[in-house]
Order: C-alpha cells, then structure tokens, then sequence
C-alpha cells in the first residue's frame, strides 16, 4: 500500500471508500498499524509544541510604519491642493520671462562685484593687522569679486526664468515635507507611540 | 461592551480607519509571531519579520474575502513570506536561540513538567528548522495552521501532487531527526 494513504489518513484527506478499505487493511496488518502509530506519534509531537510568549508589543512599530508608509487621503489631498495653488500663483509670477525665452533681455541682477567690496571691508574690520591669512582671504574675495561685471547683466529669459523655477520647485518640496512631517507626527501622538 | 469582530474591524480599517487595523495587530499578534518563529528560530528575526507580515496584510487588505476568518488568512501570508525571506536569502540553516525553553502556553504547569515540555518543543522546533524551507512551509501549514491539502497548494502556488510529496518528505525527515518511529 502506498504510505502516502497513511498521511491522508490522519491528514482527513481520503476519501470515504478509501478510507473503510485501509481501516480494514489495518485490522489484519500489524505492521502497517504500527507505521500509522508512529506517524501518529509525530503528529502529536508537533500538536504538542506550545507557543511562545511575545516580548514586546508589535503595534506601535506596525502602525508607525504604516503612518510612514501610507500617507492619509486627506492630509494628501491638502498637500495637493496647497501646491495646486502655489503652482498658479508662481506661474503667474514667472509668466513674464517665461514669455520672454527666446529673447536676450536685460535684468536688474543683484550687483555682484558690490557685495564682494561689501565683505572684503567686513573682513578688513575683523582682520588682526598683519595677519597673512587674513590677508589672502581678502586677495581671494577682492579677485572673485573683479570677476563679476558692474553693469546690469545680459541674459535670455529661459536663463533669467530658471532660477525661479528651481526655487519653486525646492519651495514646494520643503512644503511637503513639513505637512507629511506634521501629519505624522499627528498620528504618532493619536496612536499613542 | 462586545468587541468588534475581526471582519468589522477589516471594514473599518478599509473605510480608512487606521486604528482598527491595530486592534487587528493586538489580536493576531502573538500567533503570527509564532509561525515567523518557527520559520525563523530566532525571536528578533521573527519579530521582525511578523511586523512585515502585518504590513504585508495591510496593503493586501483590500483583496481579503471577508466571508473567510482573519486569522488563517493572515497566518497564512505570514508563512509564505518567511519561505520567500528564506528562499531569497537561500537559508538553509538557522541557528536556534535561547527561546525554545520558555513556552508560553499554560499546559505544562509543573517545574519538571514545564522543563520535559521544553525539552520536547526544543527538540520539534529543531527539527523543523532543520527542515529545506519549503518543507517547512508545508509543515507549517498542515500541522498548525490546519489547512487542507487544497488550501496548502492554493497558499503556496504548489500542485496538489507536490503538496502531498512535500508533505510526505518533511515528515520522513522531521521522524529521522527526532528519532521517532520512522513512518516508513
């Protein structure tokens, strides 16, 4: 007899004529009684392996990662609408240049050469005299600064436009990061952890 | 006051409530524990690996039929994702920890009595992790989580042929290692 029909047998998987004709075969071989005993015996080792006990709660490590993992609909939702309108009131800002790519025109740039004088006479300010090192800073500053034209400069409205957009973009990334920032630490005061 | 049922909470936790899902957390924790430790046979990799379980049950949540009983369900994916940890990782051993002799069930109430039934769960629970993981997975399944030879083929996407193979193979080895009668 296939032993297979054993381990159906205790597993409750064979069939009712199957079942009948091995109950019978069992009756009049010892040797297969005893092979179902033995497995018998195994199962019971396993039905007797009790569980053990958990150390620590798994609830708040779960639902702190479910906090991190799933982002609540509404808070989402605000967080779409808020770069929603953020989004037309910048476009409406940047909409001149925008408007302006293709073209070289002149913008009132921050005076770079200014600043740079602005920094070398702070620096002259705190600089112990004859102090080298200071003293090479200043030449670094005072070079920088030459490099930079004093009159206004000449550039096509994509490039005039870019820095916007980039500030914008990085705008709108600190904006989600404090309202999922704030929303999670929301949840994990409600879920008490 | 009654306390919901698992299915209730699952609808709320599908509705968008979150907590509930930790109630369903509370409830099943200590058994999904479990299943990852005998996978696992080292309490923080099966802690470990019981949180996943419950993160896995919560995004799959939406596809749970909740005319079926909770527990099983979530047993049942806690096992298949100990196997696919184990077959990615390729363990084939895993050395056991100091746990086994701390059994947390009531049945053993005596000193001697609870240390012969640690000695017993040490010895099974060697054995079975002894076993390749996909007998274990099989192992795992029939013998605590009782499911049928149907369910353990639909569970791990097996045949029924290598469902009963599987099953037969693990118990010839899980007989060997624990010296008992052979059921050969």
């Amino acid at each position: 007899m296939d032993e297979q029909v054993l381990h159906a047998y205790l597993d409750g998987e064979l069939g009712a004529a199957e079942k009948v004709k091995l109950e019978g075969r069992l009756k009049s071989d010892p040797a297969l009684a005893a092979k179902l005993e033995g497995l018998r015996g195994l199962f019971e080792a396993l039905a007797q392996v009790e569980e053990l006990e958990l150390s620590r709660d798994l609830t708040p490590g779960v639902m702190g990662s479910l906090t991190i993992g799933t982002p609540n609909r509404r808070a989402l939702a605000a967080v779409l609408v808020a770069q929603s309108a953020l989004a037309v009131l910048l476009a409406g800002l940047i909409w001149p240049l925008v408007g302006a790519i293709g073209e070289v025109i002149r913008i009132p740039v921050l005076n770079v050469s200014l600043l740079g004088q602005q920094f070398d006479a702070a620096l002259t300010g705190i600089a112990l005299a004859g102090s080298g090192r200071w003293i090479a800073l200043q030449s670094m500053v005072a070079e920088a600064a030459a490099r930079f034209s004093d009159p206004p400069m000449e550039l096509s409205g994509a490039a005039a436009a870019w820095p916007y957009v980039f500030s914008a973009a990085l705008g709108l990334l600190l904006l989600d990061g404090l309202l999922l920032r704030y929303w999670q630490a929301r949840r994990n005061m409600s879920n008490g952890s | 006051m009654q306390e919901p049922s698992d299915r209730a909470l699952v609808l709320r936790v599908r509705r968008g409530e979150e907590q509930a899902f930790g109630e369903l957390v509370r409830r099943y924790q200590s058994s999904v524990f479990n299943v990852c430790y005998r996978f696992m046979g080292e309490r923080h990799a099966a802690e470990d690996m019981a949180q996943e379980a419950f993160l896995r049950a919560y995004q799959k949540l939406e596809h749970f039929d909740v005319s079926r009983p909770f527990g099983p369900w979530l047993r049942t994916l806690a096992a298949n994702l100990c196997l696919n940890q184990h077959q990615r990782k390729r363990l084939t051993s895993v050395a056991l920890d100091e746990e086994f002799d701390r059994p947390g069930g009531a049945r053993a109430h005596g000193l001697e009595e609870r240390q012969q039934q640690a000695e017993r769960d040490a010895q099974v629970r060697a054995a079975i992790l002894s076993l390749p993981p996909h007998y274990r997975a099989v192992i795992e399944l029939r013998h605590f989580q009782e499911l049928s030879y149907a369910e353990i083929g639909q569970a791990l996407d097996l045949p029924m042929s290598d469902v009963k193979s599987h099953l037969f193979r693990a118990r010839k080895l899980l007989a060997q290692r624990l010296g008992s009668d052979e059921p050969n």
